[in-house]
Protein backbone atom coordinates (compact mmCIF):
# COMPACT_ATOMS: atom_id res chain seq x y z
CA UNK A 1 0.00 0.00 0.00
CA UNK A 2 2.64 2.20 0.59
CA UNK A 3 4.71 2.19 -2.16
CA UNK A 4 1.40 2.58 -4.40
CA UNK A 5 1.25 5.94 -2.80
CA UNK A 6 4.97 6.57 -3.35
CA UNK A 7 4.54 5.46 -7.16
CA UNK A 8 1.66 7.59 -7.02
CA UNK A 9 3.14 10.31 -5.89
CA UNK A 10 6.27 10.13 -8.00
CA UNK A 11 4.19 10.00 -11.44
CA UNK A 12 1.12 12.64 -10.26
CA UNK A 13 3.55 15.67 -11.02
CA UNK A 14 4.74 14.02 -14.91
CA UNK A 15 0.46 13.16 -15.36
CA UNK A 16 -0.81 16.52 -13.97
CA UNK A 17 2.72 18.56 -16.25
CA UNK A 18 1.70 16.24 -19.54
CA UNK A 19 -2.30 17.31 -18.89
CA UNK A 20 -1.21 20.95 -18.29
CA UNK A 21 0.62 21.27 -21.69
CA UNK A 22 -2.22 18.96 -23.28
CA UNK A 23 -4.51 21.98 -22.18
CA UNK A 24 -2.31 24.76 -23.23
CA UNK A 25 -2.14 23.97 -26.59
CA UNK A 26 -5.68 23.16 -26.93
CA UNK A 27 -5.97 26.27 -24.94
CA UNK A 28 -3.63 27.85 -27.45
CA UNK A 29 -5.13 26.88 -30.61
CA UNK A 30 -8.63 27.48 -29.60
CA UNK A 31 -7.39 31.10 -28.97
CA UNK A 32 -5.84 31.77 -32.14
CA UNK A 33 -8.36 29.94 -34.75
CA UNK A 34 -11.15 31.79 -33.58
CA UNK A 35 -11.59 34.19 -36.74
CA UNK A 36 -9.39 32.26 -39.17
CA UNK A 37 -10.72 30.38 -42.49
CA UNK A 38 -9.17 26.99 -42.38
CA UNK A 39 -7.64 27.41 -45.25
CA UNK A 40 -5.40 30.31 -44.59
CA UNK A 41 -1.72 30.23 -43.84
CA UNK A 42 -2.75 31.59 -39.71
CA UNK A 43 -4.92 28.88 -39.19
CA UNK A 44 -2.71 26.06 -40.19
CA UNK A 45 0.76 27.78 -38.53
CA UNK A 46 -1.40 28.01 -35.34
CA UNK A 47 -2.16 24.30 -35.65
CA UNK A 48 1.53 23.53 -35.94
CA UNK A 49 2.38 25.95 -33.24
CA UNK A 50 0.15 23.99 -30.80
CA UNK A 51 1.45 20.97 -31.65
CA UNK A 52 4.75 22.21 -31.07
CA UNK A 53 3.71 23.02 -27.36
CA UNK A 54 2.22 19.57 -27.22
CA UNK A 55 2.52 16.67 -30.32
CA UNK A 56 0.09 14.39 -28.49
CA UNK A 57 -3.02 16.27 -29.38
CA UNK A 58 -5.25 14.36 -31.63
CA UNK A 59 -8.15 16.41 -32.69
CA UNK A 60 -5.24 19.41 -33.48
CA UNK A 61 -3.94 16.38 -35.77
CA UNK A 62 -7.46 15.63 -36.90
CA UNK A 63 -8.24 19.44 -37.75
CA UNK A 64 -4.84 20.02 -39.01
CA UNK A 65 -5.69 17.54 -41.94
CA UNK A 66 -9.40 18.19 -42.58
CA UNK A 67 -8.51 21.23 -45.48
CA UNK A 68 -6.35 18.98 -47.59
CA UNK A 69 -9.05 16.17 -47.92
CA UNK A 70 -11.15 19.57 -49.40
CA UNK A 71 -8.72 20.32 -51.33
CA UNK A 72 -8.32 16.54 -52.79
CA UNK A 73 -4.93 17.06 -51.32
CA UNK A 74 -5.23 13.42 -50.25
CA UNK A 75 -1.42 12.85 -49.71
CA UNK A 76 -0.68 16.22 -47.17
CA UNK A 77 -4.24 15.28 -45.18
CA UNK A 78 -2.70 11.66 -44.01
CA UNK A 79 -0.11 13.16 -43.53
CA UNK A 80 -1.87 14.01 -40.46
CA UNK A 81 -4.58 12.20 -40.02
CA UNK A 82 -3.08 8.72 -39.37
CA UNK A 83 -1.38 11.13 -35.85
CA UNK A 84 -4.79 11.77 -34.93
CA UNK A 85 -5.82 8.11 -35.10
CA UNK A 86 -2.72 7.12 -32.99
CA UNK A 87 -3.02 9.85 -30.28
CA UNK A 88 -6.74 9.95 -30.17
CA UNK A 89 -8.11 6.48 -31.38
CA UNK A 90 -11.48 6.29 -29.97
CA UNK A 91 -12.37 9.40 -31.85
CA UNK A 92 -9.99 9.87 -34.53
CA UNK A 93 -9.81 5.95 -36.17
CA UNK A 94 -13.43 5.89 -36.89
CA UNK A 95 -12.98 9.36 -37.95
CA UNK A 96 -10.63 8.33 -40.24
CA UNK A 97 -12.20 5.24 -41.40
CA UNK A 98 -15.03 7.49 -42.72
CA UNK A 99 -12.77 10.15 -44.51
CA UNK A 100 -11.54 6.95 -46.28
CA UNK A 101 -14.58 5.35 -47.10
CA UNK A 102 -16.56 8.42 -47.94
CA UNK A 103 -13.60 11.54 -49.21
CA UNK A 104 -10.93 9.11 -50.21
CA UNK A 105 -13.04 6.11 -51.95
CA UNK A 106 -10.32 3.60 -49.97
CA UNK A 107 -12.33 1.06 -48.97
CA UNK A 108 -10.07 -1.86 -48.25
CA UNK A 109 -8.85 0.85 -45.88
CA UNK A 110 -11.88 1.93 -44.17
CA UNK A 111 -12.95 -1.18 -43.19
CA UNK A 112 -9.92 -2.35 -41.98
CA UNK A 113 -10.30 0.98 -39.48
CA UNK A 114 -14.00 0.66 -39.06
CA UNK A 115 -13.50 -3.42 -37.97
CA UNK A 116 -10.61 -2.28 -35.59
CA UNK A 117 -12.96 0.56 -34.26
CA UNK A 118 -15.91 -2.20 -33.65
CA UNK A 119 -13.65 -4.59 -32.06
CA UNK A 120 -11.75 -2.30 -29.88
CA UNK A 121 -15.32 -0.80 -28.47
CA UNK A 122 -14.12 2.77 -30.02
CA UNK A 123 -17.92 3.97 -30.30
CA UNK A 124 -21.09 2.65 -32.65
CA UNK A 125 -21.38 4.84 -35.31
CA UNK A 126 -20.70 8.77 -36.79
CA UNK A 127 -22.12 11.30 -39.04
CA UNK A 128 -25.59 9.85 -38.51
CA UNK A 129 -24.45 6.61 -39.11
CA UNK A 130 -23.58 3.02 -37.75
CA UNK A 131 -20.21 1.82 -38.45
CA UNK A 132 -22.04 -0.88 -40.27
CA UNK A 133 -23.76 1.17 -42.55
CA UNK A 134 -20.41 2.26 -43.81
CA UNK A 135 -19.15 -1.10 -44.21
CA UNK A 136 -22.01 -1.74 -45.84
CA UNK A 137 -21.25 0.91 -48.57
CA UNK A 138 -17.57 -0.03 -48.68
CA UNK A 139 -18.30 -3.87 -49.21
CA UNK A 140 -20.86 -2.69 -51.82
CA UNK A 141 -18.38 -0.71 -53.44
CA UNK A 142 -16.01 -3.13 -53.56
CA UNK A 143 -18.22 -5.14 -55.18
CA UNK A 144 -19.03 -7.75 -52.14
CA UNK A 145 -22.59 -7.71 -52.49
CA UNK A 146 -23.52 -10.22 -49.90
CA UNK A 147 -21.39 -9.10 -47.10
CA UNK A 148 -23.03 -5.56 -48.19
CA UNK A 149 -25.91 -6.81 -47.69
CA UNK A 150 -25.29 -8.39 -44.27
CA UNK A 151 -23.21 -4.69 -42.83
CA UNK A 152 -26.87 -3.04 -44.40
CA UNK A 153 -29.41 -5.53 -43.03
CA UNK A 154 -27.30 -5.26 -39.38
CA UNK A 155 -27.31 -1.42 -39.68
CA UNK A 156 -31.23 -1.17 -40.01
CA UNK A 157 -32.09 -4.07 -37.69
CA UNK A 158 -30.31 -2.11 -35.34
CA UNK A 159 -32.60 0.88 -35.88
CA UNK A 160 -35.58 -1.06 -36.37
CA UNK A 161 -35.42 -2.22 -32.52
CA UNK A 162 -34.53 1.08 -31.09
CA UNK A 163 -35.70 3.24 -31.05
CA UNK A 164 -38.02 1.83 -34.56
CA UNK A 165 -38.64 1.60 -38.43
CA UNK A 166 -39.78 5.85 -38.32
CA UNK A 167 -36.09 6.26 -37.59
CA UNK A 168 -34.41 4.35 -40.18
CA UNK A 169 -32.14 7.31 -42.22
CA UNK A 170 -33.36 7.27 -45.77
CA UNK A 171 -30.08 6.10 -47.28
CA UNK A 172 -30.08 3.47 -45.11
CA UNK A 173 -33.26 2.14 -46.92
CA UNK A 174 -31.88 3.42 -50.28
CA UNK A 175 -28.61 1.76 -50.04
CA UNK A 176 -30.29 -1.28 -49.68
CA UNK A 177 -32.32 -0.22 -52.58
CA UNK A 178 -29.00 0.06 -54.58
CA UNK A 179 -27.53 -3.44 -53.68
CA UNK A 180 -30.67 -5.35 -54.40
CA UNK A 181 -29.97 -3.00 -57.73
CA UNK A 182 -26.52 -4.04 -58.58
CA UNK A 183 -27.10 -7.51 -57.89
CA UNK A 184 -29.66 -6.70 -60.97
CA UNK A 185 -33.11 -7.90 -58.23
CA UNK A 186 -35.47 -4.79 -59.78
CA UNK A 187 -38.71 -6.38 -57.51
CA UNK A 188 -36.82 -6.03 -54.51
CA UNK A 189 -34.94 -3.18 -55.31
CA UNK A 190 -38.16 -1.16 -55.48
CA UNK A 191 -39.71 -1.53 -52.33
CA UNK A 192 -36.63 -0.30 -50.45
CA UNK A 193 -36.24 3.21 -52.80
CA UNK A 194 -39.93 3.80 -51.86
CA UNK A 195 -39.49 3.36 -48.10
CA UNK A 196 -36.70 5.69 -48.57
CA UNK A 197 -39.16 8.08 -50.29
CA UNK A 198 -41.01 7.76 -47.53
CA UNK A 199 -38.72 8.81 -45.66
CA UNK A 200 -37.53 11.66 -47.35
CA UNK A 201 -40.36 12.59 -49.79
CA UNK A 202 -38.67 13.29 -53.63
CA UNK A 203 -35.49 12.27 -52.90
CA UNK A 204 -33.71 12.56 -56.51
CA UNK A 205 -31.51 9.59 -56.18
CA UNK A 206 -34.06 7.30 -54.72
CA UNK A 207 -36.55 8.53 -57.59
CA UNK A 208 -33.52 7.91 -59.88
CA UNK A 209 -33.13 4.68 -59.34
CA UNK A 210 -36.28 3.42 -58.84
CA UNK A 211 -36.95 4.81 -62.30
CA UNK A 212 -34.00 2.93 -63.86
CA UNK A 213 -35.15 -0.44 -61.66
CA UNK A 214 -39.13 0.21 -63.51
CA UNK A 215 -37.45 0.70 -67.23
CA UNK A 216 -35.68 -2.56 -66.24
CA UNK A 217 -38.85 -4.13 -65.69
CA UNK A 218 -40.25 -2.59 -69.05
CA UNK A 219 -42.45 0.14 -67.21
CA UNK A 220 -40.49 2.84 -68.96
CA UNK A 221 -43.52 5.13 -69.11
CA UNK A 222 -43.40 5.43 -65.33
CA UNK A 223 -39.65 5.37 -64.98
CA UNK A 224 -39.72 8.73 -67.10
CA UNK A 225 -42.73 10.30 -64.77
CA UNK A 226 -40.02 9.58 -61.73
CA UNK A 227 -37.34 11.15 -64.09
CA UNK A 228 -39.03 13.92 -64.23
CA UNK A 229 -39.88 14.54 -61.03
CA UNK A 230 -36.46 14.20 -59.85
CA UNK A 231 -35.40 16.48 -62.60
CA UNK A 232 -37.34 19.69 -60.72
CA UNK A 233 -36.51 18.57 -57.92
CA UNK A 234 -33.01 18.92 -58.34
CA UNK A 235 -33.87 22.28 -59.90
CA UNK A 236 -35.40 23.30 -56.29
CA UNK A 237 -32.29 21.97 -54.70
CA UNK A 238 -33.75 18.87 -53.27
CA UNK A 239 -30.85 17.04 -52.38
CA UNK A 240 -28.78 14.62 -49.54
CA UNK A 241 -28.61 16.32 -46.35
CA UNK A 242 -25.56 13.82 -45.06
CA UNK A 243 -23.51 16.55 -43.31
CA UNK A 244 -20.22 16.13 -46.07
CA UNK A 245 -22.88 16.41 -49.38
CA UNK A 246 -21.07 19.61 -49.87
CA UNK A 247 -17.84 18.39 -49.89
CA UNK A 248 -18.07 15.61 -51.49
CA UNK A 249 -20.22 12.80 -53.46
CA UNK A 250 -22.02 9.95 -51.51
CA UNK A 251 -21.78 6.94 -53.79
CA UNK A 252 -24.49 7.16 -56.41
CA UNK A 253 -25.58 10.70 -55.93
CA UNK A 254 -27.11 11.65 -58.85
CA UNK A 255 -27.35 15.48 -60.93
CA UNK A 256 -29.18 17.01 -63.48
CA UNK A 257 -27.08 15.79 -66.13
CA UNK A 258 -27.57 11.71 -64.95
CA UNK A 259 -31.09 12.80 -65.24
CA UNK A 260 -30.80 14.13 -68.93
CA UNK A 261 -29.19 11.17 -69.77
CA UNK A 262 -31.47 8.72 -68.75
CA UNK A 263 -34.04 10.36 -70.40
CA UNK A 264 -32.58 10.85 -73.43
CA UNK A 265 -31.83 6.77 -73.21
CA UNK A 266 -35.17 5.76 -72.67
CA UNK A 267 -36.61 8.09 -75.00
CA UNK A 268 -34.62 6.37 -78.00
CA UNK A 269 -36.08 2.83 -77.11
CA UNK B 1 10.77 25.56 -23.47
CA UNK B 2 8.09 23.92 -25.97
CA UNK B 3 5.61 26.62 -25.41
CA UNK B 4 8.41 29.19 -26.41
CA UNK B 5 9.53 27.53 -29.45
CA UNK B 6 5.23 27.25 -30.21
CA UNK B 7 5.01 31.29 -29.68
CA UNK B 8 8.08 31.81 -31.67
CA UNK B 9 6.66 29.84 -34.33
CA UNK B 10 3.44 31.55 -34.50
CA UNK B 11 5.46 34.92 -34.96
CA UNK B 12 7.37 33.72 -37.86
CA UNK B 13 4.45 32.58 -39.22
CA UNK B 14 2.67 35.19 -39.52
CA UNK B 15 5.25 37.02 -41.49
CA UNK B 16 5.21 34.74 -44.27
CA UNK B 17 3.49 35.01 -47.77
CA UNK B 18 0.13 33.55 -47.95
CA UNK B 19 -0.44 29.96 -49.77
CA UNK B 20 -3.97 29.64 -51.58
CA UNK B 21 -5.75 26.64 -50.66
CA UNK B 22 -4.56 24.07 -48.33
CA UNK B 23 -2.57 21.97 -50.98
CA UNK B 24 1.69 21.95 -50.18
CA UNK B 25 1.34 23.77 -53.10
CA UNK B 26 1.48 27.71 -53.34
CA UNK B 27 -1.09 28.06 -56.79
CA UNK B 28 0.16 31.34 -58.59
CA UNK B 29 -3.23 32.83 -59.41
CA UNK B 30 -1.34 36.25 -60.35
CA UNK B 31 -1.93 34.42 -64.51
CA UNK B 32 -5.55 33.22 -64.09
CA UNK B 33 -8.03 34.51 -66.07
CA UNK B 34 -10.30 35.94 -63.26
CA UNK B 35 -12.69 37.67 -62.92
CA UNK B 36 -12.48 39.20 -59.29
CA UNK B 37 -9.47 39.82 -57.26
CA UNK B 38 -8.97 39.23 -53.95
CA UNK B 39 -9.80 35.76 -52.25
CA UNK B 40 -10.95 32.70 -54.39
CA UNK B 41 -13.19 30.49 -52.11
CA UNK B 42 -13.16 26.52 -52.68
CA UNK B 43 -16.19 24.88 -54.77
CA UNK B 44 -18.27 23.31 -51.24
CA UNK B 45 -18.31 27.57 -49.99
CA UNK B 46 -20.41 28.15 -53.03
CA UNK B 47 -22.37 25.13 -52.98
CA UNK B 48 -21.25 23.78 -56.30
CA UNK B 49 -20.16 20.89 -57.67
CA UNK B 50 -20.33 19.80 -61.31
CA UNK B 51 -23.62 18.67 -62.46
CA UNK B 52 -22.61 14.87 -63.25
CA UNK B 53 -22.45 12.27 -60.99
CA UNK B 54 -19.15 10.47 -60.58
CA UNK B 55 -20.20 7.05 -61.37
CA UNK B 56 -21.16 8.83 -64.72
CA UNK B 57 -17.75 10.74 -65.01
CA UNK B 58 -15.96 7.49 -64.34
CA UNK B 59 -17.77 6.19 -67.43
CA UNK B 60 -16.79 9.40 -69.20
CA UNK B 61 -13.23 8.86 -68.35
CA UNK B 62 -12.44 5.10 -69.45
CA UNK B 63 -13.83 5.82 -72.65
CA UNK B 64 -11.50 8.88 -72.91
CA UNK B 65 -8.53 7.89 -71.38
CA UNK B 66 -6.44 4.85 -72.02
CA UNK B 67 -3.53 4.55 -70.04
CA UNK B 68 -0.48 2.23 -71.26
CA UNK B 69 -0.88 -1.21 -71.08
CA UNK B 70 1.99 -1.82 -68.43
CA UNK B 71 0.51 0.84 -66.34
CA UNK B 72 -0.60 -0.60 -63.04
CA UNK B 73 0.24 1.89 -60.50
CA UNK B 74 -2.38 3.04 -58.39
CA UNK B 75 -3.25 6.46 -55.51
CA UNK B 76 -4.39 9.48 -57.19
CA UNK B 77 -4.12 12.31 -59.44
CA UNK B 78 -6.09 15.16 -58.39
CA UNK B 79 -6.66 17.97 -60.97
CA UNK B 80 -7.32 21.64 -59.06
CA UNK B 81 -8.24 24.69 -61.09
CA UNK B 82 -9.65 28.14 -60.91
CA UNK B 83 -13.43 28.18 -62.19
CA UNK B 84 -14.14 32.34 -63.26
CA UNK B 85 -17.34 33.76 -63.48
CA UNK B 86 -18.31 32.84 -67.02
CA UNK B 87 -17.47 29.00 -65.87
CA UNK B 88 -14.41 28.73 -67.61
CA UNK B 89 -11.20 26.79 -66.06
CA UNK B 90 -7.81 27.93 -66.27
CA UNK B 91 -5.29 27.80 -63.56
CA UNK B 92 -4.69 24.04 -63.49
CA UNK B 93 -2.36 22.35 -60.74
CA UNK B 94 -2.06 18.42 -60.16
CA UNK B 95 -1.50 17.01 -57.04
CA UNK B 96 -0.23 12.96 -56.91
CA UNK B 97 -0.49 10.75 -54.28
CA UNK B 98 0.52 7.22 -54.27
CA UNK B 99 -2.13 4.25 -52.96
CA UNK B 100 -0.19 4.59 -49.71
CA UNK B 101 -0.69 8.07 -49.30
CA UNK B 102 2.88 9.07 -50.17
CA UNK B 103 3.91 12.11 -52.88
CA UNK B 104 4.84 10.30 -56.16
CA UNK B 105 5.51 11.51 -59.83
CA UNK B 106 3.09 9.80 -62.50
CA UNK B 107 4.54 9.48 -65.80
CA UNK B 108 3.10 12.38 -68.40
CA UNK B 109 0.65 9.61 -70.05
CA UNK B 110 -0.75 9.16 -67.26
CA UNK B 111 -1.27 12.74 -65.61
CA UNK B 112 -1.72 14.46 -69.36
CA UNK B 113 -4.53 13.00 -70.31
CA UNK B 114 -6.03 12.97 -66.99
CA UNK B 115 -5.86 17.05 -67.59
CA UNK B 116 -7.19 17.16 -71.02
CA UNK B 117 -10.29 15.30 -70.24
CA UNK B 118 -11.04 18.08 -67.31
CA UNK B 119 -10.18 20.66 -69.59
CA UNK B 120 -12.82 19.31 -72.09
CA UNK B 121 -15.65 19.22 -69.61
CA UNK B 122 -18.19 21.48 -70.06
CA UNK B 123 -18.49 24.65 -68.41
CA UNK B 124 -18.79 24.37 -64.62
CA UNK B 125 -21.49 25.92 -62.80
CA UNK B 126 -20.95 29.51 -62.36
CA UNK B 127 -20.62 31.25 -58.94
CA UNK B 128 -22.66 34.31 -57.93
CA UNK B 129 -22.39 36.43 -55.04
CA UNK B 130 -19.26 38.52 -53.98
CA UNK B 131 -16.78 35.87 -55.28
CA UNK B 132 -17.46 34.95 -58.76
CA UNK B 133 -14.17 32.39 -59.19
CA UNK B 134 -13.41 29.59 -57.18
CA UNK B 135 -11.49 26.69 -56.93
CA UNK B 136 -12.59 23.01 -58.01
CA UNK B 137 -10.83 19.74 -58.31
CA UNK B 138 -11.50 16.31 -59.74
CA UNK B 139 -9.34 13.62 -58.07
CA UNK B 140 -8.96 10.36 -60.35
CA UNK B 141 -8.56 7.31 -57.87
CA UNK B 142 -6.56 4.80 -59.63
CA UNK B 143 -5.72 1.12 -58.70
CA UNK B 144 -4.00 -1.37 -60.52
CA UNK B 145 -3.88 1.01 -63.31
CA UNK B 146 -7.68 1.47 -63.92
CA UNK B 147 -9.23 4.50 -63.18
CA UNK B 148 -11.94 3.65 -60.14
CA UNK B 149 -13.30 6.58 -58.97
CA UNK B 150 -13.58 10.49 -59.23
CA UNK B 151 -13.85 12.56 -56.66
CA UNK B 152 -15.48 14.71 -55.44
Amino acid sequence: MLSRILFLSLCLPTLLAAQSQHDSAEHFFDSRIAHLNYNSAEWQSAADSALMIDSTVGFIWQLRSMPYFKDGDYGSGMQYLPKAAQYNPVSSLPYMAFMKCIFMKDYEGAIRDFQESKQKGYGIGLMDHSYDFFLGICYMELDSLNLAQQYLQASIAATVKHPGENWVHYNEWFYMGMLWYKKHQYPLAIPYFEMSLKQYDGYPPALFYKAQALAQKGNKTEALQLLEQAKVNIAKGIHSTEDNDFYVNYPYTIYAGDVEELITVLGKK
Amino acid sequence: MFKILGFLLLFAASAQAQPLGAGRYVLDTASCHRCDTGWIPDYYSKRIKYPLSSEALVRKVRAAVVFPKNFKGSGYVTVKFVVNCEGEKNCYHIYETDGRYQPIHFAKEITEPLLQFVKQLGPWPRATGKYRDYFAFLAFKIKDGVITNIIP
